[in-house]
């Protein structure tokens, strides 16, 4: 085991360490920080997977838009209003089916296997960079997808604020 | 190094241009002129939907249903986009399905004071991501124009701010539509694992030429039943459909029958094209899940639409079966041993989308009627002797109704008649006497509604008020009810000539 | 990469489990919602690690829009989260509750 595959654990076990705390501390704004070290380790193992693109965004929209969001709302709404019982009884019902199929994805991926490794030809860096390449893949083939995609994000954003101001 | 934007790909596009540039005119003006936006937002956005259909329309008319036919002239952006007569037939279905919408939006937004722009913008938005959905070829359009879809409808559920039902309905569709999206994106993510792509057609093409290699097929599999289950959500089929009959109840009711058709169309879509064009050839794999998402969406949607008192949840139960008689459709595409069996069961659901797009916008839209200024209209209740206080209201009602339930005469019978047919050509006879028992038990609830409006006295005498858009949506729904039911032919015809080419390594 | 791609598999797939209990046990909403942050970044994962190990840059670009949507939700939601508590003074789902049935 080389000095790559033991940061690559090391920061597998960060994150899902720090999403377990996620789900699992009482006060939400807690969960809200315990965010960041996942999307962080996350973003860290896309680079070590040679997506530097995908990386970059992953900081800039979790940490930097998705999270701050959260923190701002759960500011606007009353943070003793948001802590709660961590778990009832309608919890621990769902709670076991899910780990119950949760137990069966486990199993299907012990008896499953993937496609072996594709020698590297390069496709990653074909147009230069990882940059170049992400950025001209989505310019050509993905076109069609990226022009609904700002639509999407159109959506996204007359929707909140219809939904959030004041006045009707 | 791959060929660069071609221009004239556009004109693919040209309808979705269309409607997407008019709903960019209704969020401009509707922030310049206040006062007059009742009139013109509707009608505005009406002739978008107009202008859009003659955009649509003049694909087959100038090419001929038969090239639409052709995969390979159908294609565009990479294979991203498919133009072919399913895509198109399925855009007719949704932008009549916006029309009737818009038609019967006005007074009800009116009478909850909330009638504004952004409402109509975001109708249209919708509706451009159903188009976009009807044409995807690869399972990022799916996604992402999916998304824009459910996106819309969160805000659209959730428009009546100041009544806590509508909160209430948009954080359960909201929560339970972003962990449906949530799973149905890891079910691609592992379809892609296993096949490195995620384009359909080479997907289906890749599975019939090289099948799986060794140890994959378990997590192939695990990706499609994940895709099927987000999709379940998305459909509200049981036991996904849990958020629907608070969505339905509380949301806005021009947007609870947007929910029932078109949103519940667009997911059918997606289901006929990824499971005919990706994953026919596992047929035998897939079936199972089906038939019993199916058989439990039948039972459970009938016998809780019983114990309703609220005429939207009712309806919102009867919904979740009448997902499940077109999953028996899906039913016959896997499991038919013949291509003709498999399309018919393709024609089946095209059909079924197309006829319960009007009957049930025509419910809804009675149910709209009946909220008048001081009543919500909305309890079964309420529809007590309405034959006596509005003749023609309760006798089309009462045309709907019998049409939900497949009497024969009305275009649901036809309908039905196609998918529990396509279910018995598939040897599952069973199922499709489930489907007839179901539609026994399902009388017995749209039957109390005819006894109210028929043998109670009315509560109330005062005149129903309605406008012209919910009287034209109402006559068309109820002239495509009764005309179609007595002469289906032409649908008929025109379900036949759109269903999927289906690909060669089909059968 | 050092590492077997069904390891990475693994941690998708824990992340994925992690976010799917959140959803299904916690009562906040603004919890649900980060759990199911959590769960499409553990397709996001899925699809930058067979990306690397499929030579295809497909995946990648796919992540790209599965951020694109995370976002837009997010905004959505959370508009919708403050338009309940403006109405309601509530942010727990099992406290929402005026229909029935």
């Amino acid at each position: 085991m080389n000095a790559t595959a033991i940061v690559f654990y090391a920061l597998a076990g960060l994150a899902c360490a720090s999403a377990f705390m996620v789900i699992w501390s009482r006060n939400v704004m807690h969960s809200a920080l315990y965010l960041v070290p996942t999307f962080l380790s996350v973003a860290a193992i896309y680079v070590m997977l040679r997506a530097e693109f995908v990386a970059a965004v992953q900081v800039l929209v979790y940490a930097g838009g998705i999270l701050v969001l959260f923190l701002f709302v759960i500011m606007l709404v009353n943070v003793k209003a948001v802590q709660g019982a961590r778990l009832r009884l309608h919890g621990a019902v769902s709670g076991s089916i899910g780990a119950a199929s949760i137990a069966l994805l486990l199993s299907v991926y012990g008896r499953g296997r993937i496609l072996a490794a594709a020698p590297d030809g390069g496709k990653l860096t074909e147009f230069g960079g990882n940059l170049e390449t992400v950025g001209w893949v989505l310019y050509n083939e993905y076109l069609l997808p990226f022009e609904i995609a700002s639509l999407f994000l159109l959506v996204a954003m007359v929707g909140a604020i219809v939904l959030a101001r004041h006045k009707a | 190094m791959t060929a660069a934007f071609d221009p004239n790909q556009l004109r693919l596009i040209s309808p979705e241009i269309v409607l997407t540039v008019s709903a960019f005119l209704l969020l401009g003006l509707s922030a310049i002129d206040e006062s007059a936006r009742r009139i013109w937002a509707p009608a505005l956005s009406l002739l978008a939907c107009g202008a859009t259909l003659m955009a649509v329309l003049a694909f087959p008319l100038r090419l001929g249903w038969d090239a639409l036919r052709v995969p390979d002239s159908t294609i565009g952006f990479s294979g991203m986009f498919f133009l072919d007569a399913f895509a198109i037939y399925f855009k007719i279905v949704f932008l009549l399905s916006a029309i009737l919408t818009i038609l019967v939006s006005g007074r009800y937004l009116d009478l909850e004071r909330s009638n504004s722009g952004e409402y109509y913008a975001l109708v249209l938005f919708a509706t451009v991501g159903m188009m976009f959905l009807a044409s995807a070829g690869d399972f990022v359009t799916i996604f992402i124009a999916l998304e824009t879809m459910a996106l819309s409808f969160y805000v659209l559920v959730g428009y009546l701010k100041t009544n806590r039902k509508s909160n209430e309905a948009s954080l359960k569709y909201f929560l339970l539509g972003s962990f449906s999206s949530a799973i149905l994106v890891y079910g691609i993510s592992l379809i892609y694992a296993t096949c490195n792509t995620t384009n359909l057609g080479l997907i289906g093409f890749a599975r019939h030429k090289v099948g799986l290699a060794e140890g994959q097929e378990p997590i192939f599999l695990l990706g499609i039943i994940l895709l099927l289950v987000g999709l379940a959500f998305k459909i509200a089929a049981v036991p996904f459909h849990m958020w629907a009959p608070d969505a339905y109840e509380g949301a806005p009711t021009p947007i609870t029958a947007f929910l029932a058709t078109g949103s519940k169309a667009a997911a059918f879509v997606v289901l006929a094209r990824v499971f005919s064009f990706a994953f026919l050839r596992l047929g035998d794999r897939w079936t199972m899940l089906v038939v019993i998402l199916a058989a439990a969406s039948m039972t459970w949607g009938n016998v809780a639409a019983i114990l309703q008192d609220n005429v939207k949840r009712m309806l919102a139960y009867s919904s979740i079966a009448h997902a499940g008689y077109v999953l028996l459709g899906l039913v016959a595409m896997g499991a038919g041993d013949s291509v003709e069996v498999r399309e018919f069961g393709l024609q089946a659901i095209i059909l079924y989308v197309l006829i319960y797009t009007f009957v049930t916008t025509g419910t809804f839209a009675m149910v709209i009627l009946l909220r008048q200024e001081q009543m919500a209209g909305d309890r079964v209740a309420d529809f007590a002797g309405l034959a006596a206080r509005a003749p023609w209201s309760a006798f089309a009602m009462l045309v709907f109704l019998l049409s939900l339930a497949g009497i024969p005469a009305t275009a649901g019978f036809i309908g039905k008649w196609y998918l529990f047919g396509a279910a018995i050509r598939a040897h599952y006879a069973w199922l499709a006497v489930v489907a007839v028992l179901n539609s026994a038990v399902s009388l017995y609830y749209y039957a109390r509604i005819v006894v109210m409006m028929y043998m109670k006295a009315p509560a109330r005498e005062e005149r129903l008020v309605s406008s012209l858009g919910q009287q034209i949506a109402i006559g068309a729904c109820i002239a495509f009810t009764i005309v179609f039911g007595i002469y289906p032919q032409p649908i008929i015809a025109f379900a036949q000539r759109s269903i999927l080419a289906l690909a060669p390594w089909a059968s | 990469m050092p590492v077997p791609a069904s390891h990475i598999l693994v941690f998708s797939l824990v992340l994925f489990a992690i976010g799917m209990l959140g959803v299904l046990t916690r009562r906040n909403v603004l919890i649900i919602l980060m759990s199911i942050e959590l769960m499409m970044n553990a397709a996001n994962i899925n699809f930058v690690a067979f990306s690397r190990q499929l030579n295809n840059i497909g995946g990648q670009v796919f992540s790209v829009f599965t951020i694109v949507v995370a976002a837009g939700e997010v905004a959505v939601g959370l508009a919708i989260v403050l338009a309940l508590f403006r109405n309601r003074d509530t942010v727990m789902v099992d406290e929402v509750h005026i229909m029935r049935g």
